[in-house]
């Protein structure tokens, strides 16, 4: 049984300070990790960066500092709301969809259009790798995290975050090319 | 952006995500805060709004106390299309959204005088109060869209099969229905903040919208629920998001 360090910290002020330093990066993180459409994939960031810090309070007697960082810890949990938020949609969108269809012909609600940008170009072929290797992406390449971390935050030794990553650089280079393939090498913004 | 490494391109796309919606992260701090200084035990959920403040344990009796029963003209009951339910969960504040296409029942409905629409809006309660209404009276309801709302800080330990559970048994909201859409987490925002504001989630609207109501009934929940900001703030914040969206009615239940 381990000892909940945790115990020693104050969360009203560890969590809070965790707040302003990571609530954007963790929105970042979900924004990415998310399979939502575009349309809906900045409400659902939004939605489950404050999750994450609420669920964070929830679990916060469950935080071992000595096992990882907070800000591993977060992205954690965010990993699993995610996971969750996703599950949900996939549900929301059957229901509705149909419906989104007649009700909104302009595509308003999320479907590709016509001048998309780079950011959303290369978001939406993340949804093209598995969630495991789409987060180590997520983590490492587009947030920053450390190997370390990332395992932490995922649950995965740092081999693994290593292998994944390997992985997904591969995909997500064969999926840009094959994007540029089609549509020509000027999309990119900068 | 550098153009042959992936990671690099991905890195910078993440710099370029769009940013928040307005207030959202205003009220994702004043929800942490919130927490931070409210105490949640496991389990358990104070509930701002009750005289006693006895905590409601998930799992346990869903609605405590009596409210008084739904008196409506029937002629007005006959008018409904959609109705739009706050209906309180084991785990708090839930939303019921029940999609109806018939108003009324082909061959009328098994109570003598009575519209199936308020006997359907009144099983929540009387069920509650152990009355349960004629399930045959549901039969009008087409589909039956359920959103589970999670409550500001606490996190339900629902499923689809839980909500379907408690929802479409015998004498509950969607039972007879012939199709019944549970969606889970959809509407985090949907219920009432511990500052007894209603927020209905702009996915609310947007369902109600998508689905073409044309008619909305308007009950507000019951445990969890502030009793005096029950109906009249939660029903103008109501009429405020759905109104301009579906030039629609909102007719208040009047719990």
């Amino acid at each position: 049984m381990g000892v909940t360090l945790a115990a020693d910290l104050n969360p009203q002020v560890v969590l809070a300070e965790a707040f302003e330093q990571h609530f954007e990066a963790v929105r970042r993180f979900a924004y990415g990790r998310s399979t939502a459409s575009p349309g809906l994939r900045a409400d659902l960031a939004d939605e489950i960066a404050s999750e994450t810090f609420a669920r964070a309070v929830q679990l916060w007697p469950r935080f071992d500092p000595s096992a990882g960082t907070l800000r591993a810890w977060l992205f954690g949990i965010a990993a699993n709301v995610t996971r969750e938020r996703d599950r949900a949609g996939r549900r929301y969108l059957t229901a509705v969809g149909r419906v989104v269809a007649l009700r909104d012909p302009d595509g308003r609600a999320g479907s590709a259009a016509s001048g998309i940008e780079d950011h959303e170009l290369v978001v939406g072929l993340l949804s093209k790798i598995q969630p495991p290797v789409r987060e180590v992406l997520l983590l490492v390449a587009g947030l920053g995290l450390s190997y370390e971390e990332a395992g932490v935050a995922l649950g995965i030794p740092e081999g693994t975050v290593a292998s994944r990553l390997s992985t997904g650089r591969r995909q997500l280079a064969r999926l840009l090319a094959a994007t540029q393939d089609t549509t020509g090498p000027g999309r990119r913004s900068g | 952006v550098t153009d042959d490494d992936p990671l690099e391109r991905l890195a910078a796309a993440l710099e370029a995500v769009p940013p928040e919606a307005p207030d959202a992260r205003a009220q994702a701090r004043a929800r942490l805060e919130h927490l931070l200084t409210t105490p949640v035990l496991h389990g358990e959920q104070p509930v701002a709004g009750l005289r006693d403040r006895t905590p409601v344990r998930a799992g346990r009796e869903q609605h405590p106390g009596g409210r008084p029963g739904l008196e409506r003209p029937a002629s007005r009951r006959l008018r409904a299309a959609l109705i739009v339910l706050f209906v309180t969960t084991a785990a708090g504040t839930g939303v019921g959204l029940l999609v109806s296409a018939s108003p009324s029942p082909p061959h009328g409905p098994s109570v003598a005088g009575h519209s199936s629409v308020p006997s359907t809006a009144s099983t929540t309660t009387t069920t509650a109060r152990g009355r349960g209404p004629t399930p045959s009276t549901h039969r009008v309801f087409d589909g039956v869209i359920i959103v589970e709302a999670p409550p500001v800080g606490y996190q339900p330990r629902v499923s689809e099969k839980d909500v379907l559970a408690r929802y479409t048994g015998p004498g509950t909201l969607a039972a007879g229905a012939s199709s019944v859409t549970v969606l889970l987490g959809t509407v985090t925002d949907s219920e009432y903040t511990r500052a007894g504001r209603p927020i209905i989630d702009h996915r609310v609207a947007w369902v109600l919208y998508a689905v073409g109501v044309e008619e909305i009934l308007y009950g507000c929940g019951q445990a969890a629920t502030t009793p005096a900001a029950c109906p009249s703030s939660a029903r103008a914040r109501l009429v405020e998001i759905v109104s301009p969206l579906t030039g629609g009615v909102i007719d208040d239940l009047e719990y």
